[in-house]
């Protein structure tokens, strides 16, 4: 499994160079989402390497190369969650490396800051996000890798707005409680959150390993 | 021990059924597998490398189950595929280490060499490799861990003569050492004519011959002569994939169970080329 994790880092070199310094760019010198969490540019850099290592492997049937590989279809299953973590610390990493770069020229109080409740809810959505994507990724393959990531962003973006509408119609105030989340105070909730999101994480891992295993490649 | 054993070995895909294959591949020799397009080649070599799974039946690679040896199995075999499936924005020798890495008997000495004799640009991008070019880096990937199976899909189709006659050679040195088996498909008869031990021969689905290259050519006569000679029904009947025109007739004739009497003096008989065979059989059920 170490050498499906060093074979994305191999084939995103370019794309983790690239999106370093379109945060650079973007987040510090334009100052594009300012006053927002550091969290935010993290995952966004963290999703467009996680998502860019996925369709790489998919887009010229390379999938079929790495499944004649000595590995077993657990193991690439395991390799792409295992692959979030290691995506998400090298982009938290090369976020933090360009906020000690401007904090050499910016006072502090201009730069992003880190705050763990973002980085839980930051962590949270992307979470879910994965959790939904792969076992489609690991189904479908090629034939919707290169639009899956919009279709899980639309269906689930709009199948949770429809359900906070409703059920805000029916006067449960789940939108409030949702606003107050970032700010809400306490380990304890960001703790239960990160575990839901972790166990979802889980539950998505033996759906991906059930699809692929019992699919013709 | 065999190569590869198929057992039972069933797959459906839509209307399409693969079916019930009981063959081996020897350890040792080389095997072509031939068949029309469509007849399920592709499929059996992808059920060897556990691409495919079998609906029923079971596929076994030097006497293991893909069930419970799936990396020792695949740690075996060498693997060329008739398709792009490598990262084409990767240059030669940036591909050559993730390959490398899956591999605890890569010999790098031999894939340099392999460089070195077919040329291959290590730092061009795969991509701007020509199919002769990338079918050369698969091979010298294929053959640098030193597998005891080398399994290829239409190797030499879209290759020049001179590549394709070098990839030959390269393979009936590869089997010298005894222990090596090479199982490859192609359209291309002639190169099995000139380098395959035994013949796989697949069609619609179904095992249609599976043994040595000699025994599936003698066991037929490509028989030739004039429309006259078909009027006798014995002898029409036995004709196997007849063709006729204003000059004669030509078709196959299997051989067991053939008597002199049968040919008659007008017919002529000659061994068959593997194209014949695929040609005039292919209308067999």
């Amino acid at each position: 499994m170490i050498q499906l994790l060093m074979k994305d880092i191999r084939i995103q070199k370019r794309f983790i160079a690239l999106g370093f310094v379109f945060v650079g760019f973007f987040f510090f010198i334009l100052g594009a989402f300012e006053g927002m969490p550091l969290s935010v540019p993290a995952a966004i850099f963290g999703h467009f390497l996680i998502v860019v290592a996925s369709k790489a492997d998919e887009k010229n049937n390379n999938g079929r190369m790495l499944a004649s590989f000595p590995l077993r279809r657990t193991d690439i299953v395991t390799a792409k969650y295992a692959g979030i973590a290691m995506f998400m610390a090298i982009a938290f990493a090369l976020t933090s490396l360009w906020r000690w770069l401007a904090g050499i020229f910016l006072p502090a109080r201009e730069l992003p800051w880190f705050s763990a409740q973002s980085i839980v809810v930051t962590l949270l959505i992307l979470l879910v996000f994965y959790a939904i994507y792969f076992p489609v990724f690991f189904a479908a393959g090629s034939r919707l890798v290169q639009v899956l990531d919009l279709i899980v962003i639309f269906v689930v973006g709009g199948a949770a707005l429809l359900v906070i509408r409703l059920l805000e119609w029916t006067n449960i105030g789940v939108g409030s409680f949702i606003r107050s989340l970032p700010e809400a105070d306490g380990l304890p909730l960001s703790l239960w959150m990160l575990g839901g999101g972790l166990v979802l994480l889980l539950l998505s891992w033996c759906l991906s390993v059930y699809v692929y295993r019992s699919k013709n490649l | 021990m065999n190569a590869v054993e198929f057992h039972q070995f069933t797959k459906r895909n839509g209307e399409f059924v693969l079916g019930r294959l009981d063959f081996q591949i020897y350890n040792g020799y080389i095997t072509g597998l031939i068949g029309p397009n469509g007849s399920g080649k592709t499929t059996l070599i992808r059920s060897i490398m556990n691409l495919v799974l079998p609906d029923s039946g079971e596929v076994r690679v030097f006497g293991q189950s893909y069930r419970d040896k799936e990396r020792e199995i695949k740690r075996q075999i060498g693997f060329v595929y008739d398709e792009d499936f490598f990262y084409n924005h990767l240059t030669v020798l940036e591909m050559k280490k993730i390959v490398s890495s899956f591999y605890p008997t890569w010999n790098e000495s031999v894939f340099q060499r392999y460089l070195h004799d077919f040329q291959l640009p290590g730092r061009r991008k795969i991509r701007d490799l020509s199919k002769g070019m990338k079918t050369k880096f698969a091979l010298a990937a294929a053959l640098a861990h030193e597998p005891d199976l080398l399994i290829m899909d239409e190797p030499t189709s879209g290759l020049d003569p001179v590549f394709r006659r070098e990839v030959l050679s390269i393979l009936s040195g590869y089997i010298q050492e005894g222990h090596r088996s090479v199982l490859f498909s192609t359209h291309i008869s002639a190169d099995l004519e000139r380098i395959a031990d035994y013949i796989v021969y697949v069609r619609n689905g179904q095992l249609k011959f599976s043994g040595s290259k000699e025994e599936l050519i003698d066991s037929y006569l490509l028989v030739k002569g004039p429309l006259e000679c078909l009027q006798t029904n014995r002898f029409r009947d036995k004709v196997i994939g007849l063709q006729q025109n204003a000059l004669g007739f030509e078709g196959l004739i299997a051989k067991e169970g053939l008597s002199e009497d049968d040919i008659g003096s007008r017919v002529t008989a000659e061994k068959p080329s593997l194209d014949d065979i695929l040609v005039f059989t292919r209308e067999v059920r």
